[in-house]
């Protein structure tokens, strides 16, 4: 198993994230760096006793462009790149656990594509493990006690990112967007809560944890996500369908300013890819594939190219190799 | 104090409104709190609702408070009531059971349900009882009833009856 950006997702969706929340009974939900030493130690002993092969990542030891690139990576939390905490990276790289976070443990898997059932087994299967050896704070009544009673009850909080262009264009997904959250389900942009949509890739989670099963929670979600989805593909068919050359048009160019500008800021670089990867979904550019797309869009993110050409780039170098980037993956196909 | 309404109970609940700039105060009990239709919720707004949550959540009630919180404090954390308002967010464990008696209709209003009917860790399982859908289903029945909400109550009935029939538990 590859992390999740290296596989191809669908037509329509990029991956899924599944996290579930849990803190122990012993220690405040506000612990002391001590007190969040002896939790990591404990959830390491816990991994080692079921033979979890894991890394070890001290966020707190990276400087900020290490911290931004996983967090681009979607490894780690906007709250764990922000202040510090544990990282323990299954060797398979799809499940994160966090340690230090809000609440003291978060497990997470990622996976591409829909994979809402394979990606709570594997949290499950880690939260048992760790269950077996960490008194959790639990309450028959309330569930799983959590720092914000917004995640209290199961925990869990399952997300599924889904490319969204043709709903984005003909406008319909305001009306989507006003609906879901009558279903308990919210939508967010790209980097989660609070963030703007870049891409037209949008993130549709579960809103509610508590008094519904984990199955039924990722059932409604699956449900949501699968309408959605649906909706998304025959839009995309009508779209084309009537606009046959203008869509063409739109797709490569976005091809070519890709495959050849040579300075490309990260949110061009993300709407590019959008029309790009639309143009793939409907065969209009056929030899490439939907998974290039997806690792190009992670490796050409700032913190992420830092990581691969030298920390001391400037925006505007940044530019200039995202851009040869661009070039050498689109080219290469 | 006692209860500006009934003069029984001793008031819990503190409850203050701005109408056209003038600002209405009230000290009730929480039984009356509850006939008079004024939900308890802790939060200000502020706070992480509207965020979470979206406009529209508070509704029109104005804010409410409870009073009881000056000596509502954890016993292991020492949060009060007032800085959960505040802040939103717990500062331990424990404060779930300090808390509990004015989490239930917090925890409705952000999950529609107040009661876990999920998953139980490992070392816990046969040691608590986590509620199936079937035994929520039946205590909001009873609250119907209670309520008056007849055209609920049936609605639940039906529910009930389903469970039962497909095997009671569909956890
Ligand atoms: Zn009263
Ligand atoms: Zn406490």
């Amino acid at each position: 198993m590859s992390v999740w950006y290296e596989t191809a997702g669908d037509d329509v969706v990029v991956s899924t994230r599944v996290r579930l929340a849990r803190n122990c009974k012993d220690f405040p939900f506000r612990p002391s760096a001590e007190q969040v030493g002896q939790i990591t130690e404990q959830v390491k002993a816990a991994l080692d006793r079921g033979s979890f092969p894991y890394e070890t990542i001290a966020v707190d030891a990276l400087d900020g462009t290490d911290r931004q690139a996983l967090l681009e990576q979607h490894l780690i939390s906007q709250q764990l790149a922000q202040y510090g905490g544990t990282l323990l990276l299954g060797e398979d790289k799809t499940t994160a656990i966090m340690l230090g976070e809000e609440d003291h443990i978060r497990i997470q898997c990622i996976l591409p594509g829909l994979a809402l059932d394979e990606a709570y087994q594997t949290a499950d299967r880690v939260d048992d493990l760790i269950g077996e050896q960490v008194d959790y704070a639990f309450s028959g009544e309330f569930g799983y006690l959590t720092h914000c009673p917004t995640n209290v009850g199961t925990g869990l909080r399952a997300s599924v990112m889904l490319h969204l262009p043709a709903l984005s264009m003909s406008g319909k997904l305001r009306n989507i967007m006003a609906a879901v959250p009558k279903l308990g389900i919210t939508v967010r942009g790209f980097y989660g809560e609070g963030t703007e949509a870049s891409g037209c890739l949008y993130q549709f989670s579960n809103q509610v944890t508590l008094g519904l099963s984990e199955r039924e929670i990722i059932g409604r979600l699956k449900e949501v996500v699968g309408q959605v989805t649906e909706l998304e593909r025959s839009e995309r068919t009508q779209l084309y369908g009537a606009n046959k050359l203008q869509l063409e048009d739109r797709v490569w160019r976005a091809y070519g300013t890709l495959r050849y500008a040579k300075l490309l800021t990260s949110g061009e670089c993300m709407n590019l890819l959008s029309d790009v990867r639309l143009g793939v979904s409907l065969g209009i550019l056929p030899g490439l594939s939907i998974g290039s797309l997806t690792k190009l869009m992670i490796q050409s993110e700032p913190a992420n190219l830092m990581e691969t050409y030298g920390k001391d780039l400037t925006p505007a170098q940044r530019d200039e190799k995202r851009a040869s980037l661009a070039a050498a993956v689109l080219g290469a196909q | 104090m006692l209860c500006e309404r009934c003069h029984k109970n001793p008031a819990n609940v503190y409850y203050s409104q701005e109408i056209n700039g003038e600002k209405k105060e009230l000290h009730v009990c929480s039984d009356c709190a509850k006939e008079m239709n004024l939900s308890l919720h802790a939060f200000s707004p502020e706070s992480f609702i509207n965020h979470f949550m979206g406009q529209g959540f508070l509704g029109t009630a104005g804010l409410m408070q409870t009073a009881a919180p000056s000596r509502a404090a954890c016993d292991e954390c020492g949060m009060t009531m007032e800085q959960f308002a505040s802040g939103g967010r717990f500062g331990c464990a424990h404060c779930y059971d300090v808390f509990a008696p004015y989490l239930p209709e917090t925890l409705k209003k952000l999950h529609g349900r107040a009661a876990h009917t999920g998953k139980v860790p490992a070392r816990l399982a046969g040691k608590v009882h986590v509620k199936s859908v079937l035994e929520e289903k039946k205590m909001e029945l009873s609250r119907a009833i209670a309520n008056e909400e007849y055209e609920r109550a049936a609605i639940l009935r039906d529910e009930i009856k389903k469970l039962e029939q497909d095997g009671g538990d569909t956890k």
